[in-house]
């Protein structure tokens, strides 16, 4: 089981990041 | 409510505003760019942390690089606090040979302290042990509140900045929160809990004597734990005298003192501020209340402070206390009124000198209603998440309105940091909704609010809101959701609600009455504290980054004065509309309906 739930952190990091790059894409498009 | 309870009200009040001025100022020395006496004083500590995590302090960042060193830091802490509970029993520490805590329960545990939620699915006393309680969550308590007020510090800049690229050095931000902040303030608080009697030790758990022996009636269980069956079919039951019982002890008052300092919340025993070792006398309840807002109601002179116009910070204080304490009051009427079905039983619930009157169920005596509902909505108000009473047995117009604090979004005073950044998210909302009225572009400190800032603060004002009605609604429809409901109909759905609004909110106080300490809940509720946390302090970063970047707006006759009676009652309801339209459906469901069905079965 600790392998599903450190898979779902690295998940969820992964999907921040995502957030970050859309935020910087959006910024740069202004 | 009597004059003993406005007097209470009226005394945690003042003490409050009496500190935010010299701790306002205090936290704008310490995160000014101008080295001062304070930085002076400290420098040589800052320099050598500087030195041996190879930091360097002029080294600035823009927006999407702090981002990334708060993202990745935080996520480092949550993988060594998962690891910590998973390899406990190996570790020193653990007179008590506590077992590994479960994989789920340590995922959702991580996430819960990183985020400066600290809900908790676990009973601290029989799941941790002593080195998970330190160097996993007490550290965390302290990077959590860090990381909030770091995050807050740089959109200040961004106010205060004119066409810059960078918000500041995320690291430099990290130190001096924790070292000019968090560590001298939660030092003294943890001293003077000691005083009241909050243990801190390492000795084994105590077992000692009862005063009174009592009598319990126990399932019989055969070798492998099974319930024994009689012939009918029946389970076979015995009767078991108890003359002893253990006491948990621990290192406790130097993790309370952050609990509540840092608006964390977590409690070291299961049942967090009730128990007598976390918080055993009214004046260290006193103590512990006021160090939930703290800092939060602080921040906001800081705010004014370093952006050169003190009357801003007090316009956000003053919309946080415009809100906080009706509803105060209201909670306090609320428990005081008691329960209408007695009254139809002739059972007396009017307060005397034999009694307390009103709805006592699940409050500690020690503290009566005035303490408990006092401390029901400033831990909900902020997002400290600590309880001294169980709002699961409020009545249900009294636990609407706990829960109803948490959904506004954790900006009414809000966690630390966090609640700074918060508000001024509405604020430029507030703000814009001025300039749509008006016709004019919104300006807010000097800086146009457009498109982009405009679409940032909605992210963050509406991505609460959906995790909370989207996780509640999934929770209500899965069979393992339903499981772990303790009471059916609107009660039960009110328990769902609050679980969610409070992991969506980075609260973490629990309403009670769920078991959530299962694999569904404990995923679930950690998927949205994650969410919760870092994609809303990534899109406040991303509006400092754009405000740094603008130049500084000339007031002019058109601009909306942002320091005025008419900007609170404007930032005030703003707050207050996003959060009755948001959730009104869904507590129409739950405490609402709860409480109309209180009424009509008294008649």
């Amino acid at each position: 089981m600790d392998v599903v739930y450190l898979a779902l952190i690295a998940a969820l990091a992964l999907a921040t990041v995502g957030f970050l790059w859309l935020c910087e894409r959006v910024a740069d498009r202004k | 409510m009597n004059a003993n309870s406005w007097a209470q009200l009226g005394l945690y009040v003042v003490v409050l505003l009496a500190l935010v001025k010299p701790l306002g100022a205090y936290m704008a020395l310490a995160f000014s760019d101008q080295p001062n006496r304070l930085t002076k004083f400290g420098g040589g500590i800052e320099r050598f942390v500087y030195r041996i995590c190879g930091i360097h302090r002029d080294e600035e960042m823009g927006w999407q690089r702090y981002s990334l060193a708060m993202l990745v830091f935080n996520v480092v802490g949550l993988l060594a606090v998962y690891a910590l509970q998973r390899t406990q029993q190996w570790l020193p520490l653990n007179p008590q040979h506590m077992p590994a805590v479960t994989p789920d329960s340590s995922f959702n545990t991580a996430i819960s302290f990183a985020t400066n939620t600290n809900w908790q699915g676990y009973g601290g006393e029989s799941t941790l042990s002593y080195l998970t309680q330190m160097l996993g969550l007490g550290v965390q308590n302290f990077l959590s509140a860090a990381t909030g007020i770091a995050v807050s510090i740089a959109l200040v800049r961004g106010f205060t900045r004119h066409t810059a690229k960078t918000i500041g050095s995320f690291w430099v931000d990290m130190t001096r929160s924790t070292l000019y902040v968090l560590l001298p303030l939660s030092l003294g608080l943890a001293l003077a809990l000691v005083s009241q009697g909050v243990v801190q030790d390492f000795s084994p758990y105590k077992d000692v004597p009862l005063l009174q022996p009592t009598t319990i009636t126990e399932a019989v269980k055969d070798a492998a734990g099974n319930a024994v069956k009689d012939a009918h079919g029946k389970e076979v039951t015995r009767q078991k005298t108890i003359t002893t019982q253990s006491l948990p002890l621990g290192p406790a008052a130097s993790q309370i003192a952050i609990k509540q300092l840092g608006t964390n919340g977590g409690g070291y025993f299961n049942a967090n501020s009730a128990h007598p070792y976390e918080n055993p006398t009214p004046f260290s309840n006193f103590l512990e209340m006021l160090a939930i807002l703290l800092i939060p109601a602080a921040l906001c002179y800081t705010f004014g402070r370093m952006v050169g116009d003190t009357r801003q910070g007090w316009t956000l204080l003053a919309a946080m206390l415009l809100i906080l304490v009706p509803l105060m009051a209201a909670c306090t009427l609320a428990e005081q009124a008691g329960n209408p079905n007695f009254t139809h039983l002739r059972i007396d619930q009017s307060a005397s000198a034999l009694q307390a009157g009103g709805n006592m169920e699940g409050k500690e005596t020690r503290f009566g209603i005035v303490d408990s509902t006092m401390w029901a909505t400033a831990t909900t108000a902020a997002s400290n998440g600590s309880v001294n009473a169980m709002h699961d047995s409020f009545t249900p117009l009294g636990g609407l309105i706990p829960m109803w604090l948490i959904q506004l979004g954790e900006v009414i005073f809000g966690g630390v940091g966090s609640g700074l950044y918060g508000m001024l998210a509405f604020a430029v909302v507030a703000v814009f909704i001025a300039g749509l009225m008006v016709g004019r572009t919104p300006e807010y400190l000097g800086k146009k609010i457009e498109a982009y800032e405009m679409k940032m603060a909605s992210l963050v004002v509406l991505i609460p809101c959906a995790l909370a009605v989207v996780g509640t609604a999934i929770a209500v429809m899965a069979p393992a959701g339903l499981a772990g409901m303790a009471n059916p109909g609107a009660h039960g759905f009110s328990e769902v609600l609050y679980a969610f609004s409070s992991a969506s909110n980075n609260n973490g106080s629990a309403f009670g009455g769920i078991s959530a300490n299962t694999s569904f809940y404990n995923s679930l509720l950690g998927i949205c504290m994650f969410f919760a946390r870092f994609p809303l302090a990534i899109g406040m970063l991303a509006i400092a980054g754009s405000l740094a970047a603008k130049k500084q707006v000339p007031e002019s006759a058109g601009t909306l004065p942002t320091h005025t009676p008419l900007f609170v009652v404007l930032l005030a309801t703003v707050v207050i509309v996003i959060g009755a339209l948001t959730f009104l459906p869904a507590l129409a469901l739950g405490p609402i309906a709860d409480s109309l069905s209180t009424v009509s079965s008294g008649h």
